[in-house]
């Protein structure tokens, strides 16, 4: 008969638990800074990085983050930096003169400064659907030669936050297996807004130094509505200041990809259920827009009249077809599909892959 | 709150601490973990707790009023024994009603009415159909099963009903919550109602369920999810047939790594706060037929379907005919559970009907065996070495398990496509351009899914005894090892990990 299993008491397991969850963050303790570091701006989150980081002081004088790296460098989990604002100044030299840096653009543009005050969603959102009146896009770089495929397939990169996921399943199937060349790269929760949470312009630097799409189709957004602190102070949506920080956030990313060569499609946001969200989303938008209209490689992409009814309202149908999930947010699969048509509609033209 | 964050660390170190420091003062422990199991489940949204709250007032009322009645079912007077059964029965329907329109409203409703207009629309009329298009409350279809089990036992006479407070932590206790193991009221009520032994902690056993579990879902399916699975499934025209091929067996290999993680981490964390939980996995994928599947697969769910709905169907009794109605019956209501869409009803019936099919081939093969057993009286049988014959039974097991196997991928397929579609379009890639060039199979992926299935045949028993032994060694070794493998879990699971799979149902 097989020996029974030796127990413990209660204080004996609580305290091994205890010390278990202590050496679990002590040998993990950078990890633990970085999920401090992606809560919500609020108490909560200033006490868990405050904690996270002293904890990981401890870690670094005790040498127990050593394991982590060592582990971390043996699974090639290391990854270059790269110097954004350099490539940022080389964008530049390589543009037109006619290019304005982002963070000078006139504040007149800005929508107003307060959710009251704040266009009502159907009348902030720009331009009709572009399903029906999509506005120009970009005409390709020069660089590439459209007669080169289908040995030289079309790169293409999708992605962006959460709404972004069912955009990239859509072109994952509208366009060619075989023509297109195709990436995608959903990170759920993130945005230009929170840098601390996932750092989406050194992301991209990485993804145009390492693997160069020909077509990149970007959407942003749906995380970016939030106070955030910045330079110390605490910016709260959508005052001015906090407008003024989101246009940088786009600007950067924008100047960042804004490169000869590269066709990017800057997707705008939908209209949502929520008319606070709504009303959100047309700031954003209209950033989008008129940061967009500055930059030679880059297209605004207007999406709010895609998903709107007859009345352009919200509709969570159309022809009779789920579009948006029961949050009243995110795109359904045939959401996506009936986004990405819409885009590639545009944008397969221009690459002679109808 | 999910299991594999930070948050829950530190609410679970704080609960584990008070939890075991109010052992000895009953009420006090049973307030603090209805309390502690809300703020679990209000993490991801503070109006589900009213739901469940309310769920836990009704299911108590309910089950003391079948309770009142059936102690005067052995009245005398035979009106007063009528009344006392109209009670029972109400009180029964009561609660069954509410239970089902709960789930019906959150899960059902808009499918319902969809389906509908899908339908009037093929007629030609175009009816605008409201749809409630509400979020579905997470864990609804678990701890509304666990709700209705109670009272149908309170009615069976198989469970005392209990008092408000402890059928609040019943419902809510935060480890079972969300995605199971369905406990059952009679599995868990006596383990409340005892003083919890703070002599006999079980602690290597839960500590090594948690750090299996959380590999099983921070490295195992998010690995397979990241890596192939997920577009295969957003878009299988992008690949190869031995590419999707690959891929499926991939979803196999991640949704039981999902699920039965979570299910270790939900009997660890169950097991150190004193308390036990019926096995929920047993090898699933080293089943031989599809049965034997249904043995080792969500096995709580299993019996569930099967005390509660297979059995009051007729079971077993009335024919072969009668009885395959009730096993279809069973899997396709069973599928419906899952979810509320098509390739689910679909996935359930496809269930059912494999089920009931083996069963009539068992019985065929039975038929058969019995003839040849009789006309072999001569002794020309035994003329057939031992050693033939036992090689001849591990093909046999083999080839079984290997069509048990691919019964099962090929259900995995509508289970998750999210149309039928979808599916189609899968399948139909899987079997025209088998042979078209495969990039994207890499020796990685091939190797976690084929030592995860190696995995499935090791004995159970090797495991057992792992625990024992590691059971004798100090807990400060104990506690240092789990610190490391946490470290290891950390370093090869992604940045952020996406949502268990059985939450949505």
């Amino acid at each position: 008969m097989a020996t029974p299993r030796r127990h413990a008491t209660a204080a004996k397991a609580v305290i091994a638990m205890l010390v278990g969850l202590a050496v679990a963050a002590l040998l993990s303790s950078e990890s633990l800074v970085g999920l401090a570091e992606r809560q919500p701006v609020g108490t909560s989150r200033d006490i868990a990085l405050s904690a996270a980081r002293n904890l990981h002081r401890a870690s670094s004088f005790l040498s127990l983050d050593r394991p982590a790296i060592a582990l971390r460098s043996a699974l090639g989990k290391d990854e270059t930096t790269y110097d954004v604002a350099a490539i940022i100044a080389s964008n530049r030299q390589n543009q037109p003169p006619a290019t304005t840096p982002a963070s000078s653009a006139p504040p007149e543009q800005t929508p107003p400064t307060s959710s009251t005050a704040a266009p009502a969603p159907s009348t902030a959102a720009p331009a009709p659907s572009t399903a029906t009146a999509a506005p120009p896009l970009t005409d390709p770089p020069a660089a590439r030669d459209s007669s080169v495929r289908p040995i030289d397939p079309l790169k293409l990169w999708v992605g962006g936050d959460s709404l972004s996921l069912s955009l990239t399943v859509g072109f994952g199937r509208v366009t060619s297996p075989t023509l297109v060349d195709f990436t995608r790269d959903t990170q759920l929760s993130s945005g230009l807004t929170r840098k601390d949470f996932l750092d989406w312009p050194q992301r991209l630097a990485r993804l145009l130094t390492e693997d160069r799409p020909d077509v990149l189709v970007i959407m942003f957004g749906g995380n970016d509505y939030q106070d955030v602190i910045f330079n110390g102070q605490l910016l709260e949506r959508p005052s001015q200041p906090w407008l003024d920080f989101y246009r940088t956030r786009v600007a950067e990313a924008m100047d960042l990809l804004n490169q000869p060569g590269l066709q990017v499609i800057w997707v705008g946001q939908p209209v949502m259920r929520s008319d606070f969200f709504s009303t959100g989303m047309a700031h954003l938008n209209e950033i989008y827009r008129s940061e967009a209209a500055t930059r030679t490689s880059i297209s605004y992409f207007d999406t709010w009249n895609l998903f709107t009814d007859q009345q352009g309202n919200y509709t969570d149908t159309i022809d009779g077809t789920l579009m948006r999930e029961s949050d009243g947010i995110h795109l359904t699969t045939a959401g996506g599909i009936r986004l990405a048509q819409a885009i590639w509609n545009q944008v397969a033209p221009r690459w002679g892959l109808t | 709150m999910l299991f594999p964050t930070f948050a829950f660390a530190v609410f679970f170190a704080v609960v584990m601490t008070v939890g075991w420091m109010l052992h000895s003062k009953p009420v006090a422990w049973k307030l603090f973990m209805i309390a502690a199991s809300y703020l679990f489940y209000a993490w991801w949204n503070p109006r589900f707790v009213l739901l469940i709250a309310a769920s836990t007032v009704v299911n108590t009322v309910c089950g003391r009023a079948i309770q009142r009645a059936n102690s005067q079912v052995g009245a005398i007077h035979s009106i007063a024994l009528q009344q006392s059964q109209r009670l029972r029965k109400a009180a029964l329907v009561v609660a069954v009603v509410f239970n089902l329109a709960v789930l019906g409203v959150f899960k059902y409703y808009d499918f319902f009415i969809s389906s509908v207009e899908d339908g009037l629309e093929q007629l030609g009329l175009a009816p605008n159909l409201p749809l409630l298009r509400v979020v579905l409350p997470v864990g609804i279809s678990f701890f509304t099963f666990q709700a209705l089990s109670y009272v149908i036992d309170v009615y069976r006479g198989k469970v005392a009903a209990t008092n408000l407070l402890q059928f609040a932590v019943y419902l809510a206790f935060f480890p079972q919550l969300v995605a199971g193991p369905i406990v059952r009221a009679s599995e868990f009520l006596p383990q409340l109602e005892r003083r919890l032994n703070p002599r006999e902690i079980d602690f290597t056993r839960g500590a090594m369920l948690i750090a299996l579990g959380l590999f099983k879902k921070v490295v195992i399916a998010s690995y397979l999810a990241d890596a192939l699975v997920d577009d295969v499934f957003a878009f299988p025209e992008r690949f190869s047939g031995a590419e999707i091929l690959l891929g499926v067996y991939g979803y196999a290999i991640q949704i039981y790594a999902d699920f039965s993680g979570y299910t270790d981490i939900a009997i660890g964390v169950a097991l150190l706060l004193g308390f036990r939980f019926p096995e929920n996995f047993n090898q699933p994928y080293r089943a031989t037929s599809i049965a034997d599947f249904w043995r080792r697969w969500h096995m709580t769910l299993s019996r569930w379907l099967r005390d509660y709905l297979y059995i009051p169907l007729g079971g077993n009794r009335g024919g072969k005919a009668k009885r395959d109605r009730n096993l279809f019956l069973t899997m396709f209501l069973g599928g419906l559970w899952h979810g509320a869409a098509w390739p689910f009803v679909i996935w359930g019936a496809y269930q059912g009907g494999g089920l009931m099919a083996e069963r009539r081939l068992g019985e065929w093969r039975d038929r058969r065996r019995e003839r040849q057993t009789a006309g072999k009286t001569d002794g020309r049988g035994e003329n057939r070495s031992e050693r033939e014959a036992g090689k001849l039974g591990k093909l046999r097991t083999a080839l079984r398990w290997l069509a048990a196997f691919h019964f099962i991928c090929l259900g995995w397929v509508f289970f998750r496509s999210e149309t039928l579609s979808d599916a189609g379009s899968l399948l139909s890639q899987l079997f025209t351009s088998f042979l078209s060039p495969a990039p994207d199979i890499n020796a990685v992926f091939v190797g976690v899914v084929v030592c995860a299935l190696f995995a499935q045949m090791l004995s159970r028993q090797a495991l057992a005894n792992a625990q024992t032994q590691l059971s004798r060694l100090p807990a400060w070794v104990l506690a240092v090892g789990f610190g490391i493998w946490m470290l290891v879990v950390d370093q090869f699971g992604p940045e952020g990990v996406a949502p268990f799979i059985y939450f949505q149902f």
